[in-house]
């Protein structure tokens, strides 16, 4: 059946900023599904509410929303648009979630909107754990046993009729939010209840544990006429017990015989039969019990899921391309595959190659959080690479993760009990275990040992110890190699670093020695079918293997003669790098292909547009470290001409390797390594800026602790300090005092060794301002001017911020253009720039001082794309091959109607027991944009689609710190105009009576209940004002902020995000929110 | 339900298959003639796979399938089965140019327009210009249009180059062993035989 002809209108549902759970990989899908819907010439309404996504690129859609992702909002759109369809399985469980909700308010019934992709009752049967169960049982497949509950109470009562420990499933939530494993009734308990409180239903499925069986994943895709294929299988290294978002992955599944792998894929058939999924992706899990083979169904998303984006990576097969075609009405037969062009979408991918995927996590972000993986997930990001085997394979994701892992690196143990305190580690899952497997073998522990521990499967332990046992035998070996034991190495996936580490030589005379054996990796082509017919898209990865090695040349990476550039991506997403990285990237590849030059990106990251394989010309899916990127230059270098590569949108990542880059004599193009270089290193850049007379909050470098404090008293407290050469504000801290500074060198010179500790005046109560900028070497163009909404102080990712400022005057934002243009120019920028300015106002003249200079793409670069209309990025990658900028080709940054205003959103209720205070460590997994044509409207935007509406009533707590009193005043008098009620604590509450405004006094906690804690939970306060400083007092209120989190009250802990509170009240008090498409802006 | 499988390398599973479809298989080698067949008085006959060109081996088969086909016994076929099924009944086969090997092979069943996912390992095909017209193409591979299974527009015959019994491979197409079953009870064969 062709595609469908009465329909013409489709709104897609985007996931909304990245939040753990739920990345990137939904821009990956939903840009494929609007491509793909524009193609078949559809008309395509795209909301979503986070800027930093390719998908809302204006390009994408033909009218694209940047609004929360709300269903007032969402029916506005339909009432302007109105859509024929509405396709709610790319954006993840937010958009089906959303998606439920308009079809329970009976919003697509009513303006006759078609629920395409998806039915509802199929949603409803995948989503609710009874239906489910129930569903699954008629076709005789066997799910953990399970009990719905909706209070605690019933939840005990469960103890009853299941042994602990137990699974806790929240319904409806995504990353398994809220669940957990209870080992004991206290745990349980607890569990429980931030269970239900997660659930948007309040229901939660409390589950038999099957702690310890194998995991597997099928990602199956069926279409209407009942034709259903399975496009990958993936299998957990981890057991039971870890999310699959947490756990490591091996494509294709390894370790199940045929018999078992088709009982699964019959199964999975089955599944989706039964569950009704007619026109798109789905994934079933399983777990196996490796005792007896037993199979069960743990659980099926009816939609594409962060594992449909893994699959699509692992074997090039485009899931998301291939659902939005079923949705709007093709069969499986009808559609192409891509890769291959002259075969159909239906058939089975081969893949003949081992996909390895280890999630990357945050902890050290969350001080006081437990690092154990549990049922839910709490990593940031992931990485994946290929070989030929697994070793290959697992070896080179470990490398991809940049957290400083060469391979199966050695943990040094102190403990004194070495093996207990070994099988301890690996008893319980945390991000090291698998580095603790290592370790195990390293000390003769017996793979019988270790399984028992762990309950990995022998065969992945067995491949580890191999390594292990590699390891071992060649630290009897004198360096050089022979020819054989370095091929015998690097066929098991050591690099180039790690034998060097071992060997204690440098990592570049293993590279020489590998050069003159003339050992290299053969690039292999992800194709879909292991070779079997031919194809033209490139995507690639390297692997060593014999005997074709020494035959070679099975040419499937085919060298162009044409002009080339190579793009260094971003490597996995973490806090402080994320999405914002990949969209520039994918933004320089579609430029430069513009210009007519192929475009070559190297990659780790399978959830991101950028490792999509028709984003670029050749997409290299490599680690990026200095041994992967050097072969592949060499083998781009040997035709064709390579300018040379961009290493300035990649965030940290590529940056970190320009000087070794430069050493190699491998042409870097746009600013150059030692102009990012000046830019880093502290004393020059002290120098270049008095050189051109710019200021510089006072600072000084500390190598010591006695060092430190003499620096600090010269120039003053408080101070902020932090390590040198660290990204995201990694353990940056604002410090008022002496024994403050102390105890923070103390802490920090465990984590950081030799580097010094930088130190800078804090200036309170500075606005701090970002600019991002597009230099061609001599023209300068302004991209855009952001004030932060947070003070100077809390982390530029972590604040919300306002473009156009919204409290500067024009001579302030004339010298800030101006200072920006000199640093360009004097810093020979090519391409993007972003400086932070503080600006401390003064009651004459505003002072302005430089912060930091970034000769980088920032992570502000898709937000003021966005806001401002023009490409950025795109326009920079064009000046580092050489183009100029051209005056009147962009629209001014400030020059149009509308506002934008960024607001960050934080994994907070992932980490129990952590503050949400903000500081200089920057803790956002995401953000939005809230877009209107007036600063209230658009601030008021970016809090409903961070999920925290501002209430238009009520009750507001307010606590602040004393030098905050004088300013709260004003505040609460326009409170109480707009008609709210004030509570607040003794303090603050004196202080307002005394100026005649009437609130009501709380007990803070330590003063005894009912205390503020109290009324948070009875849900009798609104919204919470709450500033403080000090770390008496910040543990103080820290139960008050946890109360609030876990509430979802609305809270603003910086005076400056009060009156920004304010501003919205206003506005929302008087205009209706109001919705408008980027395209008609 | 007794039946006779003519052996030219038969794989075992296809057996197993049949037998726990319910019938009564005999293994006959592929030298046994119709009389010799029918001794064991089956109600279809199994054409099994095999090496081979299938031309070469049609030189001594095909006569002894042409007798099994005048007296209309059912038939079913797999692989070299099929290609000899399509000799008796006046098709060619011919040389492919590169065979269809693996466990992914997308095949469309034009009874119900459904894709089966099927393992294949063949390097001959019948050729679709040679077929006579009492024949059907039941099935095909979307990968290159290459036939993937034939019936007799009349009489209970029917084949599939393609292994419905694999193992390692897909389950889609076990329903073929069901198929032979209801076309045999369907069969006038089976009727007469029945009143006997």
């Amino acid at each position: 059946m062709p595609k469908r002809k009465d329909i013409k209108s489709i709104l897609v549902l985007g996931a909304g900023p990245i939040v753990i759970g739920q990345a990137c990989e939904f821009d990956y899908s939903g840009s494929q599904a609007c491509k793909v819907l524009k193609e078949e010439g559809y008309k395509v309404i795209l909301v979503n509410s986070n800027p930093a996504t390719i998908m809302t690129d204006p390009e994408f859609a033909d009218a694209t929303y940047i609004e929360p992702l709300t269903t007032e909002i969402v029916e506005k759109i339909i009432l302007k648009e109105k859509p024929d369809a509405l396709l709610p399985t790319m954006g993840g469980q937010t958009a089906l979630n959303l998606a439920l909700s308009l079809v329970n308010k009976n919003i697509l019934n009513k303006h006759n909107v078609e629920l395409i992709g998806a039915s509802i009752k199929s949603i409803i049967k995948a989503e609710d754990r009874e239906m489910f169960c129930k569903a699954m049982k008629k076709i005789g497949l066997n799910t953990p046993k399970s009990f719905q509950v909706s209070s605690i109470k019933k939840g005990l009562e469960t103890l009853n009729k299941l042994e602990l420990p137990v699974i806790i499933r929240p319904s409806f939530t995504l990353g398994g939010t809220g669940g957990g494993i209870a080992y004991n009734v206290e745990e349980f308990e607890q569990i429980l209840s931030s269970g239900l409180e997660a659930s948007p239903e309040n229901t939660v499925l409390v589950e038999e544990s099957v702690l310890g069986w194998k995991e597997y994943e099928m990602e199956v895709v069926r279409d209407k006429k009942d034709n259903a294929i399975i496009v990958c299988s993936i299998e957990n290294i981890d057991p039971m017990g870890v999310h699959t978002g947490d756990s490591i992955t091996v494509a294709p599944a390894l370790t199940l015989t045929d018999k078992e792998y088709q009982k699964m894929r019959n199964a999975s058939l089955s599944v989706l039969r039964e569950i009704g999924v007619e026109t798109g992706g789905s994934n079933v899990q399983f777990a196996v019990d490796p005792k007896t083979g037993k199979m069960v169904v743990i659980e099926m998303n009816p939609r594409v899921s962060r594992s449909s984006a893994l699959a699509s990576k692992a074997t090039g097969f485009p899931i998301a391309k291939v659902a939005a075609r079923l949705a709007i009405g093709y069969t499986l037969d009808e559609i192409s595959n891509e890769i291959t062009a002259v075969t159909p979408a239906s058939f089975e991918p081969s893949i003949d190659y081992i996909v390895t995927k280890i999630p990357r996590f945050a902890f050290e972000k969350f001080p006081g959080s437990n690092n154990n993986l549990t049922s839910s997930m709490k990593s940031v990001g992931e990485v994946m690479a290929m070989g030929r085997n697994f070793q290959q394979s697992f070896q080179k994701a470990l490398r991809s993760l940049e957290t400083g892992l060469d391979g199966v690196d050695a943990i040094k143990i102190s403990d004194e009990n070495k093996i207990d305190f070994i099988l301890s580690k690996i008893s319980t899952p945390t991000p090291d275990r698998i580095l603790y497997v290592g370790q195990a073998f390293r000390e003769k522990i017996s793979v019988d040992e270790i399984y028992d521990a762990c309950k990995i499967d022998k065969w992945f332990l067995e491949r580890i110890k191999e390594i292990i046992e590699m390891e071992i035998s060649l630290l009897k070996q004198a360096f050089p190699l022979t020819k054989n034991s370095l091929l015998e190495l690097k066929l098991a996936g050591f690099s180039d670093s790690k034998i060097a580490k071992i060997l204690y030589v440098k990592e570049s005379q293993v590279y020489k020695l590998r050069k003159k054996y003339n050992l290299s990796p053969t690039f292999f082509k992800v194709d879909t079918c292991a070779g079997e017919f031919e194809t033209k898209t490139s995507y690639l990865y390297s692997s060593y293997e014999i005997p074709y090695y020494e035959t070679d040349k099975i040419v499937e990476n085919k060298i162009s003669n044409k002009k080339k550039v190579i793009i260094l991506g971003g490597g996995p997403n973490r806090i402080g790098q994320g999405i914002e990285f990949d969209y520039c990237c994918v933004h320089a590849a579609y430029s430069l292909s513009e210009e007519n030059i192929e475009t070559i990106m190297i990659n780790c990251n399978p959830e991101t547009v950028s490792t999509d394989y028709d984003t670029s010309n050749k997409l290299y899916f490599e680690p990026l470290t200095l041994e992967d990127i050097l072969e592949i230059v060499n083998v781009e270098n040997s035709k064709g001409r390579l300018l040379g590569l961009i290493i300035q949108y990649g965030g940290q990542t590529p940056l970190k390797l320009s000087k070794s880059l430069e050493k190699h004599k491998i042409p870097i193009i746009g600013t150059s390594p030692d102009s990012i270089d000046l830019a880093e290193d502290r004393e020059r850049f002290k120098k270049f800026l008095l050189k051109f007379k710019l200021k510089q909050p006072n600072n000084g470098t500390a190598n010591t602790q006695i060092q430190a404090v003499k620096i600090a008293n010269k120039i003053g407290y408080p101070v902020i300090v932090r390590p040198s050469y660290v990204l995201g504000g990694r353990a940056m801290q604002i410090v008022y005092k002496e024994n403050e500074l102390k105890e923070y060198i103390s802490k920090v010179s465990n984590f950081f060794g030799k580097n010094p500790i930088l130190i800078d005046k804090f200036l309170n109560d500075a606005v701090e301002v970002d600019v991002d900028a597009i230099s061609d070497g001599n023209s300068i163009f302004i991209a855009g001017i952001m004030e932060h909404i947070e003070e100077a102080g809390i982390h530029s990712g972590d604040s919300a911020c306002s473009l156009p400022p919204y409290s500067l005057d024009a001579e302030t934002i004339k010298k800030i253009e101006k200072q920006t243009i000199s640093i360009a120019k004097n810093l020979k920028v090519v391409g993007l720039l972003n400086i932070q300015f503080a600006i401390k106002k003064n009651k004459f003249k505003n002072d302005i001082y430089i912060l930091e200079v970034n000769p980088r793409a920032s992570r502000t670069v898709p937000f003021v794309a966005k806001a401002t209309g023009n490409a950025i990025a795109k326009i920079a990658a064009k000046c580092m091959i050489g183009k100029k900028l051209k005056k009147g080709s962009f629209l001014p940054w400030n020059g149009n109607k509308k506002v934008a205003v960024k607001e960050a959103v934080f994994p907070f209720k992932k980490f129990k027991g952590v503050d949400v205070l903000l500081g200089p460590e920057m803790k956002s997994t995401g953000e939005v944009m809230g877009l209107d044509n007036n600063f209230g409207n658009a601030f008021a935007k970016s809090q409903t689609a961070i999920g925290t509406s501002i209430p238009l009533k009520g009750n507001i707590f307010i606590s602040v710190k004393n030098r905050d009193k004088e300013f709260i005043f004003e505040i609460c008098k326009k409170l109480i105009k707009f008609g709210y009620k004030i509570y607040c604590t003794k303090g603050t509450g004196e202080f307002l009576k005394s100026q005649d405004i009437i609130v009501s006094v709380v007990n803070k906690v330590r003063e005894g209940r009912p205390h503020i804690v109290d009324m948070i939970k009875n849900k009798k306060i609104d919204m919470i004002f709450n500033t403080t400083e000090g770390s008496k007092s910040i543990s103080d209120s820290f139960s008050l902020r946890e109360a609030a989190l876990l509430s979802n009250i609305p809270y603003y802990t910086t005076l400056s995000g009060c009156n920004a509170v304010l501003l919205a009240i206003k506005k929302l008090k008087s205009v209706k929110i109001n919705i408008k498409s980027l395209q008609s802006y | 339900m007794k039946i006779v499988a003519i052996d030219y390398g038969c794989k075992k599973n296809i057996l197993e298959l049949l037998s726990s479809s319910g019938f009564e298989v005999i293994v006959v080698p592929c030298n046994f003639t119709v009389k010799q067949i029918m001794q064991y008085k089956p109600a279809g006959v199994f054409l099994s796979n095999g090496p081979g060109d299938p031309f070469a081996t049609a030189n001594h088969a095909i006569k002894i399938i042409r007798d099994l086909i005048k007296i209309k016994i059912p038939i079913f076929g797999i692989c070299l089965g099929h290609q000899l099924l399509g000799l008796a009944l006046n098709a060619k086969t011919v040389k492919m140019h590169h065979g269809h090997h693996g466990v992914n092979q997308p095949v469309k069943n034009l009874n119900n327009n459904r894709i089966e996912i099927t393992s294949q390992n063949h390097g001959f095909k019948i050729e679709e210009k040679s077929l006579p017209s009492n024949l059907k193409v039941s099935h095909y591979s979307l990968f290159d249009g290459v036939i993937q299974g034939i019936e007799h527009k009349k009489d209970p015959f029917f084949s599939v180059q393609y292994h419905p019994e694999s193992s390692p491979g897909p389950h889609d197409s076990r329903y073929l062993f069901n198929k032979f079953m209801e076309t045999i009870k369907k069969s006038n064969f089976y009727a007469k035989k029945k009143r006997y």
